[in-house]
């Protein structure tokens, strides 16, 4: 192996070297002969990759660019059936064989070879600032370039955004070496001086070098554990180091702007120091904790306190100290926080010192072990390899243009999502995606494995390596790179990535459990990169993703942390099966804190006393499953390893099959979840009582907010959607209609799963709110053609309907109701029907010549200037109204049934948010469909996370989202059916060609409510008809559910709520009270109307239970009462209130608890010059000199109004 | 609220404080302010002589507190009746429309909103027998709105006036609504399950209102129609014969009309790839168009760096 001299920064120390410029002898390529002499030398493969590849670049660079316009890589894209990527491809090949294909294009084509080819030539630097800048500035000019091209090919406007997205992401977080970096160099130079002048040291005995260490130097030796025993007998030394280099991300270039500055320098440990037998039984550790502790000493004594030091574990490895020097500032404030640089001294080895073959993952190399020690093996062999890595790294960023870049997204993905080196944040960082990267990029791979191109750029290359990682499950499928006789370390269950060539399971510090969670963000991303419908842009590189409360369905707490977390993981896994898809140990976001220690200190490993962090992602399809089907009774020994298990738990049961088996029955009454219900039991019997007893179990409070919230699905709509067949049913049965019947639609919240209250739900009797049905006849020829008398005709289709239904089914009760009564072309007349149970349905007719009529009359040129404006006033209304009623409701009801059919969590999310919004006094500016949709996005565009599977996730994520929403500059886009399409891909891997059915929307779809929203904002650019624009595929237009309101105050108080909400939410995390999101403020109203208890809906509740406590007899005979269905005092008055006074008040309103009302003055009602026509009762007042004076709202006299009107339902009312 | 600091007159209104006895779940006096003159006599309505102009009338006034008013408080004036705002204004609406619209309507609350549009005398279908019911006891007025109150002739309402400013003078305290309890539909919780009350309506009653209503509208129609097959069949006074609805053939509908036109618009045009400089043209329009879209996908992005300052990473 060559001396890593020529691919790594190393701080020269030879005296001849100039030593004003620093850089000078290790830059990375000195010239072009060294560095091809560095690759021939280094490895023959790697060379005659170089030559491949820029043939290739050179001769098929058409081809190249074909390939390289996708968004993803071709060849890794196995098991991602992406049908838009199989379109382009063939729009591709189209092109190509066009061999009329256009002068332009071959231009361009020409020409961004040309571009290309200088970009290689830049790539290689030799002066750091000027190559940051010119490579960036040719970047986004080739970037432009191909973009331009890829629209050739693709067609894809969108594409577009992503690439310049991604270009703008690169620019802000490339290093800039600037001034930290000076400053960071100089200190450098002085401390590698420093650490070429410490004095070789005596050879002495383990022990006794530790204590005159902390005798004369205070410092302790930070030996591993176990440390030394008294009967070792070999001795320890310092020597100078063979060699200080500068490793890591800074000396590479790809450490990110974002993150703090860490330094890495390794001091390589000359090998005289150490002895053939040092891979065994922690010698080489102890040797090497020494050596770190002598540096520090003699750092300490001949630095003039500049530098603070500690030690660490590096990655949290207790094998392996390293030494955080970080420089101190004058001020002495600003000493933790001032420096934005740390140097990480890590003693190294060199890589020849042992061989590899005895670090092997599968090798015993702790006498007394039964096992083979991979972990420890690692961690020796890393030591060793750090410049080989450094070396590899380097040389697959020279190869391919677009590797740097690609470690910069892959350390932004990590980084958004806690992932890191360090073992507490899941041993997977920015030095693994690099090797990884690497590793991916060179021709010999095993087979199986495609190789990355070289001319994947960056996007393209991340992409892939996440695809590597998400479809590969590398604990059952280990891969063994240039490595003979791989052979898995005994009982592990650990991935397993061996470089053959250097000798190291790249993924050593990951466990299972952390594999597991990996593996699953990563398989999310790729998911979400398939999901056409979102620019994947912030969900990968924007959003953090790392808050536990916004990831998990449930947190475990066990407290005091168990000493075995392996145990625990795998019991839980055992016993909670496909109902989970994630089980992760330790979800705390502050895991990648390590700790660190003064010289003079013991090492301190990971803070413990905080107790484990146990996180659950369920899996929404089998997380309430009653029966857990166990092993056939005909196997005895599986039987007992069940009973085992599961101990008296388990019980044997004869299944409608006839099989007999071991089973496990679960309640599903009483609030306790099954989830919870299993971990208790599994973990009061494997881990004793205590410990099940003082484990705290979070993520059901939320829920339970909600009536049957627990359920987390649709169970509790189970009555009304039966009670809705049955009144269909006996519709259809009905023979003398004069009409056929065409369809029968549910158009209530409550036939849609979406109301707070399921109906009838507890004891009620009977449903208060009727659901609203629309009933469509069969075209007829014999409707007049006049309006007003269409609805005359509704009315005696009604009256027909009534009194055939109740001849037919005596024991229902119909009652014909008037509506609208102000408004003469809008639908005026409806029918409650009322069953026995309680269930009540309020049936409209929809006429659709009805919505033909109003739109001519409105809109055709001859009339509508004739028209007078009030009546065109009202007919503009009853077009909306008939819109939203009859088209836009039924649409988006049967959509959402639908959905909340396939997301179980949804409909509890939805509910969850109603009341947080009527908590927040909200309820009657945001009508219940737009509340559907807020809340509904959080499920068909998740992303960065996975479909919520709890009602909490899917809550929680959405006042995430909407504490987000720029609603002036963004509209919000809910595709119910596209999110069906992916799915059915999913399912039906190769069906291509199917993708393109349902109703979900194309590109172009997207693009027009896009610029529908933009109109809109041009239209009306103070938003005071439209402020929220909310589209969904089946209501295209945008306004359906937001014209006028919400308004643009009550819009920024929600999303201002939000925010609120999140803050506490990502403070307390899992530990949250729910109630805390739910308490309102009613300071901030101008005034506060408060509804007497009667008229609440607790009072309500109350009367109707007390009744029934008194005489049970009563309760038990007491019917129906249809005169109260619809009944809503409050609802009324509150309506009445908007009309009189709604242009100068805005209205608040609990609608759940009905309990107040609460109100703003608008501030349009201020003090002003007088005039005859105020919309509300107005003051005058004096002005002096002026016989018109001024006025201002009658505040006073308003409220007295209000209370008059309100009359006996107001408790009272107050003035803030 | 003190009335001493209020101006009496704000423009030519007189300013009338009028008192409000308080509720106990709103104890504190309130005040209302009427701001009343003399009906401009530029309005050409017979009545204008005799009527004075209200603004800013209560939420719940009826005509009833107007009689009442001027009737106990005011110098026991006669109203002979009171238009609010909404409805003159249909009113005025309708004369604009130009219909013709004399034809004794009674005076209810609702009535004047429920016949709008064209409304022929001989084909009169909604009256009172035909008119759905109306499901509230008692109408509300819009905050700030304003009212006409008609006395019976001339001198009343100057007199009325007089009687306003007599009692400002007088520091007279006037109350609102005095004496009217028992006399009105109450507010409140009673109001609105009287309303659920009357939305309900029997069934019976309904079904005979429908009934004569589509019995007339037939007959209307009818009639329509014989009269445009008259108009058909007979030239007016110039010799010309009018177009009208109905006949054999029924007017085109204009949607299928405009379809039809798209159609042979889109006939007419012809192939569009015939010639090779057509294609040209084409493509490069279609490059035109996808550097615009890039364009405007810079510009998007541009934007949105500006908008979040930055697309950084969230930490």
């Amino acid at each position: 192996m060559v001396s890593p001299t020529a691919c790594s920064r190393k701080l020269s120390h030879s005296p001849t070297d100039d030593e004003d410029d620093i850089w000078s002898g290790f830059s990375p390529e000195p010239n072009e002969g060294e560095q091809e002499g560095t690759s021939c030398g280094d490895d023959e493969n790697e060379s005659n990759e170089d030559a491949e590849t820029s043939s290739g670049i050179n001769v098929d660079g058409y081809a190249l660019d074909g390939f390289s316009e996708r968004d993803a890589p071709p060849e890794i894209l196995e098991d991602d059936n992406d049908s838009a990527d199989e379109h382009i491809s063939e729009d591709v090949d189209k092109d190509n064989e066009n061999t009329t294909a256009e002068d332009i294009e071959q231009l361009g084509t020409v020409q961004g070879k040309a571009t290309d080819s200088i970009g290689h030539a830049d790539i290689r630097p030799r002066h750091t600032v000027r190559h940051v800048g010119d490579r960036s500035n040719s970047m986004s000019r080739k970037v432009e370039k191909r973009a331009i091209r890829t629209l050739h090919l693709a067609g894809n406007p969108g594409s577009n955004v992503l690439k310049l997205q991604i270009e703008e992401l690169l620019d802000q977080i490339r290093p800039s070496h600037g001034k930290t970096e000076a400053t960071a160099e100089s200190t450098l130079k002085s401390l590698k001086g420093i650490i070429e002048n410490i004095p070789n040291s005596d050879s002495l005995p383990i022990l006794q070098a530790e204590e005159e260490l902390m005798k004369f130097n205070k410092v302790r030796v930070p030996f591993p554990d176990p440390r030394p025993g008294r009967d070792t007998q070999y001795k320890l030394q310092y020597a100078k180091p063979a060699a200080i280099n500068v490793v890591g991300s800074y000396a590479l270039k790809i450490e990110s702007a974002l993150d703090h500055t860490v330094i890495d320098l390794v001091v390589l440990m000359p090998s005289l120091l150490f002895q053939d037998k040092d891979y065994l039984d922690f010698r080489y550790f102890y040797r090497r904790a020494y050596y770190l502790a002598s540096l520090a000493a003699g750092i300490r004594k001949a630095d003039d306190g500049n530098l603070s030091l500690r030690f660490q574990h590096l990655h949290g490895n207790t094998l392996l100290p390293v030494l955080i020097a970080k420089p101190r500032t004058e001020h002495g404030a600003q000493q933790r926080f001032g420096a934005n640089y740390v140097i990480r001294i890590i003693p190294s080895a060199p890589d020849t010192l042992f061989a590899i073959s005895r670090t092997m993952p599968n090798k015993k190399c702790i006498r007394g072990d039964n096992d083979s020690t991979p972990f420890y093996n690692a961690s020796l062999r890393l030591d060793a390899a750090i410049l080989p890595y450094l070396k590899l790294i380097h040389s697959a960023s020279v190869k391919s243009d677009f590797f740097k870049d690609a470690c910069l997204l892959g350390r932004t993905w990590l980084r958004q999502r806690g992932f890191g080196s360090s073992i507490a944040t899941g041993g997977f960082g920015n030095f693994e995606w690099a090797a990884l990267m690497a590793i991916l990029l060179q021709d010999d791979l095993p087979r199986g494995i495609t190789k990355f191109s070289h001319g994947f750029d960056s996007f393209q290359l991340f992409r892939a390596t996440l695809q590597f990682l998400a479809s590969r499950d590398l604990t059952k499928q280990p891969i063994w790179y240039q490595c003979s006789d791989g052979a898995m370390p005994t009982r592990s269950t650990c991935p397993m990535f061996l470089d053959g060539l250097r000798g190291m399971n790249i993924l050593y510090k990951m466990d299972s459990s952390s594999y597991k969670a990996f593996r699953y963000e990563a398989r999310t991303t790729i998911k979400m990169f398939g999901d056409s419908k979102e620019n994947p842009f912030e969900a990968a590189f924007i959003l953090k993703n790392d808050i536990p409360a916004l990831r998990y369905d449930a947190v475990l707490e066990l407290r005091p942390g168990p000493s075995d977390l392996d145990q625990v993981y795998s019991i839980m896994s055992r016993s909670l099966g496909d109902r989970v898809s994630l089980i992760k140990v330790g979800v705390s976001s502050q895991a990648d804190q390590l700790p660190a220690w003064i010289l003079e200190d013991i090492p301190r490993r990971t803070n413990e006393d905080s107790g484990t962090q146990i996180g659950l992602v369920f899996n929404p399809i089998n997380v309430n499953r009653l029966i857990d089907h166990g092993p056939l009774a005909e196997d005895p020994e599986g039987s007992a390893r069940f009973r085992q298990f599961w101990g008296d738990k388990a019980e044997l049961r004869r299944f409608k099959d006839g099989s007999v088996r071991e089973s496990l029955v679960w309640s599903s009454k009483g609030n306790v979840s099954i989830t919870e219900q299993i971990v208790r039991h599994v973990l009061t019997r494997h881990m004793g009582v205590e410990v099940a007893e003082s484990t705290i179990y979070h993520g059901t409070e939320l829920a339970r907010k909600v009536p049957g919230g627990e359920q987390q699905t649709t169970t509790a709509f189970k009555g009304i959607m039966t009670a809705f067949e049955t009144l269909s049913n006996d519709i259809r049965g009905l023979d003398s209609l004069p009409l056929a019947i065409r369809q029968i639609t549910a158009t209530d919240s409550q036939l849609r799963y979406s109301s707070i209250d399921p109906p009838l739900y507890g004891s009620t009797k009977q449903m208060t709110s009727p659901a609203s049905v629309i009933i469509q006849f069969e075209g007829s020829g014999r409707w007049p053609d006049d309006l007003e008398a269409i609805q005359r005709v509704k009315i005696a289709f009604l009256l027909k309907l009534s009194s055939l239904l109740t001849t037919s089914h005596p024991s229902i009760i119909a009652r014909l109701g008037l509506e609208n009564s102000q408004q003469p072309y809008t639908n005026c007349a409806f029918l409650d029907i009322t069953y026995p149970t309680g269930h009540s349905f309020r049936l409209r007719i929809h006429h659709d010549r009805e919505h033909h009529l109003l739109s001519t009359r409105l809109h055709s040129p001859s009339s509508s200037s004739l028209l007078p404006s009030k009546t065109k006033e009202s007919l503009a209304y009853a077009l909306a109204s008939h819109k939203r009623a009859f088209l836009a409701l039924p649409a988006h009801t049967t959509a959402l049934q639908t959905a909340c059919f396939r997301f179980p969590a949804l409909s509890p999310t939805i509910r969850l948010l109603h009341l947080w919004l009527a908590s927040h006094l909200l309820t009657p500016h945001f009508p219940s469909p737009l509340i559907d949709l807020l809340a509904a996005r959080a499920f068909t565009a998740p992303w960065p996370w996975d479909v919520p599977s709890s009602a909490a996730m899917g809550f929680q994520r959405t006042l995430f989202f909407l504490a987000r929403w720029d609603w002036r500059a963004e509209p919000w886009v809910v595709e119910f059916s596209a999110a069906e399409e992916v799915e059915a891909q999913e399912g039906e891997r190769g069906g291509q060609g199917s993708s393109r059915r349902g109703g979900g929307m194309t590109a172009e779809d997207r693009r027009q409510i896009a610029v529908r929203f933009e109109a809109w904002r041009k239209v009306d650019p103070a938003m005071n008809r439209v402020a929220a624009f909310v589209a969904s595929d089946v209501n295209r237009e945008g306004t359906e559910w937001t014209e006028w309101r919400p308004r643009k105050v009550v819009l920024g108080r929600m999303v201002g709520l939000a925010r609120a909400a999140m803050e506490v939410v990502e403070r307390e995390g899992y530990r949250l009270d729910p109630e805390r999101l739910f308490v309102r403020a009613l300071g901030e109203y101008d005034f506060v109307v408060r509804i007497k208890k009667e008229f609440t809906r607790a009072g309500r509740r109350n009367r109707e239970s007390s009744n029934g406590g008194e005489f049970k007899n009563l309760r038990l005979q007491r019917k129906v009462e249809p005169e109260k269905v619809g009944f809503d005092p409050v609802g009324a008055f509150l309506l009445e209130l908007e009309e009189v006074y709604g242009d100068a008040v805005v209205f608040f309103y609990d609608g759940y608890r009905e309990d107040v009302i609460a109100g703003l003055w608008d501030p349009h009602t201020a003090k002003r010059k007088w005039k005859v026509h105020l919309d509300y009762s107005s003051l005058p007042l004096h002005r002096d000199g002026d016989d018109v004076g001024d006025v201002e709202i009658n505040k006073d006299s308003i409220l007295g109004d209000i209370a008059r009107l309100g009359g006996n339902m107001i408790e009272k009312i107050e003035m803030n | 609220m003190a009335p001493q600091k209020v101006p009496p007159q704000v423009a030519d209104f007189t300013v009338l404080p009028l008192t409000l006895p308080s509720l106990p779940s709103f104890p504190k006096p309130t005040t209302h302010y009427l701001y009343i003159r003399p009906q401009d006599l530029n309005i050409p309505h017979p009545d204008s002589p005799r009527s004075l102009f209200i603004a800013n009338v209560p939420f719940d006034a009826t005509s009833l507190h107007f009689r009442q008013l001027w009737a106990d408080q005011l110098g026991g004036l006669r109203v002979e009746k009171v238009e609010f705002e909404e409805e003159s204004r249909s009113r005025i609406a309708e004369a604009a429309a130009n219909v013709d619209e004399q034809n004794g309507v009674t005076k209810g609350k609702k009535n004047k909103k429920r016949k709008r549009g064209r409304v022929d005398p001989d084909e009169q279908i909604e009256n009172e027998e035909t008119r759905l019911p109306i499901s509230w006891d008692r109408e509300l007025r819009k905050s700030g709105s304003s009212a006409v109150i008609v006395f019976v002739d001339r001198t009343s309402a100057s007199a009325a006036m007089k009687a306003v400013k007599i009692a400002l003078k007088a520091k007279q305290s006037i109350t609102w609504g005095q004496d009217l309890d028992g006399r009105l539909p109450s507010l409140g919780s009673d109001r609105y399950c009287t309303h659920h009350q009357l939305s309900f309506p029997s069934a019976k009653d309904i079904q005979l209102k429908v009934d004569l209503y589509m019995t007339r509208f037939a007959a209307a129609e009818t009639a329509r129609a014989k009269r445009l097959a008259r108009l058909r069949q007979v030239p007016d006074e110039d010799g010309f014969i009018t177009v009208a609805r109905g006949g054999r053939v029924g007017p085109a509908r204009i949607e299928e009309a405009q379809r039809k036109a798209e159609e042979q618009k889109e006939k007419s045009k012809g192939r569009e790839d015939f010639y090779r400089f057509q294609v040209r043209e084409k493509k490069k329009q279609q490059a035109g168009h996808l550097l615009k879209a890039f364009e405007e996908d810079k510009r998007k992005v541009q934007e949105m760096r500006r908008r979040r300052g930055g697309l950084e990473p969230m930490s």
